[in-house]
């Protein structure tokens, strides 16, 4: 089998097409930075060329492209999608999405069974992966050990808020009834609950305030961006709760692309590196937090995977795949509420005996039930 | 073994009576004007119960729904108290009285139970309701009566709009910030069962907010706060209001709905509201001639089953119920009764089985036959004393 991978820097890129070739899939690659996920006109007379000069089984890219789309479309070669983000951030991906030579893989299975209740037959579920045999060669020394160990270690977006700005022109009725809805939200896990409560009529009364203000804007507020925000606000104050809290108590090292004022006891470490340093940060620490943006509804995050692939200890917010595959308390832990994952976080950084046995079993499964062999077996196997 | 019975205007009394009866217990009872006196702190009704218990030689003492005077009294005299409780919400069992080691007191909402567990409290337990089938099956109809009750679809019960149910109304000259925030966890709730988002998202400041147009005065003794008055007495109900307006008037859009209710209804135009009803007299025939009975449960019970879902099953009803969990450990959906989990959902299997008479009755006997045989007051009374360790004197 011949692939044609698209690369625009994708964390999961490299391993794919590492299994890929161990696979007997011949792979090619075309890297390109596209400004737009729907057009760029160079971009796709590059593509074309390059397909009908190969002799492809398919074409491949980790998140969806429209542009890639049309283009296998036009030149009758399948495309293959399996994305790691949800929401896709992809727009009008429904203009393109039930193109016939599509093959759409997504790992949360709500977010598929969106697009498939609609009719869009392209649209498949299919959880994510881990390179377990990557994980296991990675060994670490003493330094790393000390430089990347913590008895507890968050890795994650802290996320800026935007939510503010979005909604500082309207009126104090609509600011409180948006708080209400966050808090809400807030309070529940296993339930995506902010994209029913937002109407129509609220998101027309924001570009209503916006046009008042400057007439001749151009910003448009649509209710996928409206959501974002406010699910991105509900998971930057779950995850500033509950690391502050754990780190007046506990050791607590967090990496992330920006430090946030607010952790004043938490050790600000940078972003790390996916492939090379990632894994040694789950690796060290006794407790690794996975605390997910809320807008994944029911899907296992990659972030939740790559934790138990490296025989990292997890502790997560309740999801409802992650109940699904995985036994609490047995495999990983999950918590409800953020008093209880404080409790917990502390238990497990305290126990490490009982947090190591947990995750021997979270790696077992990892290993067996969420490796790339299967997955691109899956993907082959549907081709064929 | 001698139980002195609290006698006020509750549900179930004669059942109960008849249920300790049979269980082999000798009874005495007393009045309890719980409607005169303050049920908290009145030393005249404490002082009353404490000369029952001595003069009848009571060994323990029984009442629906739990008053902190009673379990003064009852902790004085060293007897134990079984409540019951089947109000909600239910502010006094939030009274610091309510840990006295001599109180049993059985609620019928889970998540109640749960949370008062959480807090510490060990003197409470989960009991479901119960139906006396036997009263029930009492009741027959002839012709005009039939024809007076009959109905595709009823509705019995509140629509907590009237006047002294609808308690926002004190909430005139609440800010805009406010407003808004109350109305959107309304709406956050209203896609949630089995789960209460309310108190936890009554912020302080919001209570505060609140406060400065509706202060409210906490009660001496009880642990509760104010956004559990907040959300269990004013958002729970306004809620409730909302939402039974908003199915019985989509349901009368599709279909013939009666409804019986104290108010007026001029909002719900296209319902027959045919007025309030006698709970012990008409009820019965009201769930009998109707072809589908409606349960919308007051949203303050998070989980619980309310006495009118085993009220319409013990009639023989067929009962079409929001989801309340609760259910699950009991009953078997689509085979003892149906439940629904939106507005859309309500309309369709109202509309499903007005039209499949055959399914309709099977489900509502064998809803009947698990409420005659599993929810009675006989078998209450049993798993009451299970808990007290006391074992029943009379027939087995």
């Amino acid at each position: 089998m011949r692939a044609l991978v698209f690369r625009w820097g994708a964390y999961t890129e490299e391993d794919l097409i590492h299994y890929f070739k161990i696979m007997n899939i011949n792979t090619s690659i075309i890297i390109y930075e596209l400004a737009d996920k729907n057009h760029d006109d160079p971009f796709e007379e590059l593509l074309k060329k390059k397909i009908e000069n190969g002799q492809f089984d398919f074409v491949f890219s980790v998140n969806y492209f429209p542009v890639i789309a049309e283009v296998c479309y036009k030149t009758g070669i399948r495309y293959i999608s399996w994305s790691y983000d949800a929401p896709l951030n992809v727009i009008n991906i429904e203009e393109t999405l039930g193109l016939p030579t599509n093959t759409v893989y997504m790992f949360d299975r709500l977010q598929a069974k969106e697009y498939q209740d609609k009719g869009i037959n392209t649209v498949f579920y299919l959880p994510l992966a881990v390179p377990v045999e990557r994980y296991d060669a990675m060994s670490l020394s003493d330094k790393e050990k000390a430089k990347y160990g913590s008895g507890i270690s968050f890795v994650g977006n802290m996320y800026t808020d935007i939510l503010g700005s979005y909604i500082s022109p309207l009126s104090e009725y609509d600011k409180g009834y948006i708080s209400a809805i966050c808090n809400a939200q807030s309070n529940l896990y296993g339930a995506y609950i902010i994209d029913e409560n937002i109407s129509d009529e609220l998101i027309k009364r924001i570009n209503d305030k916006y046009r008042e203000i400057k007439p001749d804007t151009e910003i448009e507020m649509s209710r996928e961006a409206l959501s974002y925000a406010m699910a991105a606000f509900v998971t930057r104050r779950e995850r500033i709760s509950i690391l502050g809290v754990l780190a007046n108590r506990s050791e607590l090292k967090y990496y992330s692309r920006n430090k946030c004022e607010m952790l004043e006891n938490a050790i600000f470490c940078n972003s790390v590196d996916y492939v090379s340093e990632m894994p040694k940060v789950f690796k060290a620490s006794t407790v690794n937090l996975n605390i997910t943006l809320k807008i994944l509804r029911s899907g296992i995050p990659l972030r939740a995977l790559d934790i138990m692939g490296c025989g990292g200890f997890l502790l997560s917010n309740y999801q409802p795949e992650l109940a699904e595959y995985f036994s609490d308390e047995v495999d990983m832990v999950m918590y409800s509420s953020v008093e209880d994952a404080i409790s917990k976080a502390m238990y497990y950084a305290r126990n490490k005996e009982k947090a190591e046995s947990i995750a021997i079993n979270g790696y077992e499964k990892v290993k067996k039930y969420f490796n790339y062999i299967d997955r691109i077996n899956t993907i082959v196997d549907k081709i064929k | 073994m001698k139980i002195l019975t609290l006698k006020w205007d509750c549900f179930g009394y004669i059942q109960i009576i008849n249920a300790f009866k049979r269980a082999g217990f000798e009874l005495c009872e007393i009045d309890f004007p719980r409607e005169r006196e303050d049920t908290r702190s009145s030393e005249k009704l404490a002082g009353l119960v404490v000369h029952a218990i001595q003069n009848n030689n009571a060994d323990i003492v029984f009442s629906f729904n739990y008053f902190p005077v009673v379990a003064i009294a009852a902790a004085a005299c060293k007897v134990k108290y079984i409540s019951w409780t089947y109000d909600s919400p239910y502010v006094m069992l939030y009274s610091r009285t309510i840990e006295f080691p001599t109180n049993y007191a059985f609620v019928f909402d889970k998540t109640e139970y749960i949370n008062l567990k959480n807090k510490g409290i060990n003197t409470v337990y989960y009991l479901p309701l119960a139906a006396d089938t036997e009263y029930f099956d009492e009741f027959t109809f002839d012709e005009s009566e039939r024809i007076k009750y009959a109905s595709d679809i009823s509705f019995i019960g509140s629509m907590y709009t009237e006047k002294k149910n609808d308690l926002i109304h004190h909430f005139d000259g609440l800010d805009d910030y406010t407003s808004g925030y109350l109305s959107g966890i309304m709406d956050a709730q209203k896609q949630i069962y089995g789960m209460s988002i309310l108190e936890k998202s009554l912020t302080p400041d919001i209570v505060k907010n609140i406060q400065k147009v509706c202060p409210m005065f906490e009660s001496g003794d009880g642990v509760e706060d104010a956004s559990w008055v907040l959300a269990n007495y004013f958002v729970a109900r306004k809620l409730t209001a909302m939402e039974r307006t908003e199915m019985l008037s989509v349901l009368s859009e599709k279909y013939n709905v009666a409804i019986y209710t104290p108010g007026k209804t001029e909002y719900l135009r296209k319902t027959n509201n045919r007025g309030p009803i006698d709970y012990y007299k008409e009820f019965p025939k009201a769930v009998k001639a109707s072809k589908i009975n409606i349960n919308i449960t007051l949203r303050s019970i998070v989980t619980g089953i309310p006495l009118r879902a085993f009220d319409i099953m013990g009639c023989g009803g067929f009962l079409l119920s929001n989801y309340q969990a609760d259910f699950n450990d009991y009953f078997i959906p689509d085979e003892d009764y149906v439940y629904f989990d939106s507005v859309d959902n309500l309309v369709e299997k109202a509309g499903y089985y007005l039209e499949h008479d055959a399914e309709r009755d099977k489900i509502a006997k064998s809803g009947y036959e698990k409420v005659k045989n599993y929810h009675n007051y006989y078998i209450r009374v049993k798993e009451m004393m299970d808990i007290l360790g006391i074992a029943l004197q009379g027939e087995h």
